[in-house]
């Protein structure tokens, strides 16, 4: 079993196969039949699914970039919580491209088994990215 | 403090929630706490957090929630939840009052302890399909 440094040091090859949109890179650290409980509707199941949410993304938003601001790891998982900033430039997932660039919060946890990333379970602040967008009304706007 | 004794200052937080006895969060909240995540309009502060949830639970008045996994390093704490709650109270995000709509969501929050209290918040959830569920928005495909 890997030790709770060295499911960090995976999680983090993970999240840079995804800035550097090196996909071939998440075979490495994510298993085929990774669970991903918190995927969107419509995508193939496992790793497969996941290659091609983002493929999808970086179409639509090319300068999309996940900041990890904390891992926190016991036992089998490990959580991040990141910052994730992007421009969208084409309408996708339900957002138009408005020429504005947006920075939200959100967490994941996975768990990791055999060196490589079996489960995943996300959340993101999406209504952020509408408000900061100027689709939805702020908080604080009435 | 223990890692052991940090979940469990996380349980306790999550049990007054789930009794509505917010009165009781100073044994486990510090009094000047950061809440990283709190909608912008909401006071810092206990009082903000009380008005919150009474509002919640004024729409949602079986509002549950479930921890499903903690996961705890350093003075840090982790909690994977669900929630579950029925739309039998006021109106709320465009749905009428009562529209008895059942509502099943998740979310992580994150827990920084210090001297045995909760200094730092910080807490994401899949608000988007509260707002699905409740008719707000259109669901996917």
């Amino acid at each position: 079993m890997t030790t709770p440094e060295e499911n960090k040091a995976i999680v983090r090859r993970y999240q840079e196969a995804y800035n550097t949109n090196q996909l071939d890179d998440l075979d490495h650290v994510v298993a085929a039949d990774i669970k991903t409980p918190a995927m969107l509707p419509g995508f193939p199941h496992g790793l497969q699914g996941i290659k091609q949410l983002q493929r999808m993304t970086v179409d639509a938003w090319p300068d999309a970039h996940v900041t990890i601001e904390d891992l926190i790891a016991e036992g089998d998982r490990v959580a991040a919580r990141i910052t994730v900033s992007a421009t969208p430039q084409k309408e996708a997932f339900g957002v138009p491209p408005t020429g504005k660039s947006f920075k939200i919060g959100g967490m994941y946890i996975v768990r990791i088994a055999n060196g490589k990333i079996v489960e995943h379970w996300g959340v993101e602040d999406a209504i952020g990215i509408m408000q900061q967008l100027g689709l939805m009304p702020g908080p604080g706007a009435n | 403090m223990s890692l052991e004794e940090n979940k469990a200052i996380v349980r306790r937080y999550r049990e007054i929630y789930n009794t509505n006895q917010l009165d009781q969060l100073g044994e486990v909240l510090a009094a000047d706490f950061t809440p990283h995540t709190l909608l912008p309009d909401v006071p810092r502060t206990l009082a903000g957090i009380k008005m919150v949830h009474q509002g919640t639970l004024a729409a949602f008045p079986d509002l549950r929630t479930t921890t499903e996994d903690l996961i705890a390093e350093g003075d840090k704490v982790v909690e994977r939840w669900t929630q579950t709650m029925t739309h039998t109270g006021i109106a709320m995000f465009g749905a009428p009052a009562g529209s008895g709509k059942k509502i099943k969501t998740t979310g992580i929050s994150l827990y920084r302890i210090a001297s045995g209290k909760i200094v730092e918040h910080w807490a994401n959830m899949d608000f988007v399909s509260v707002l699905h569920q409740i008719g707000a928005m259109p669901s996917p495909g």
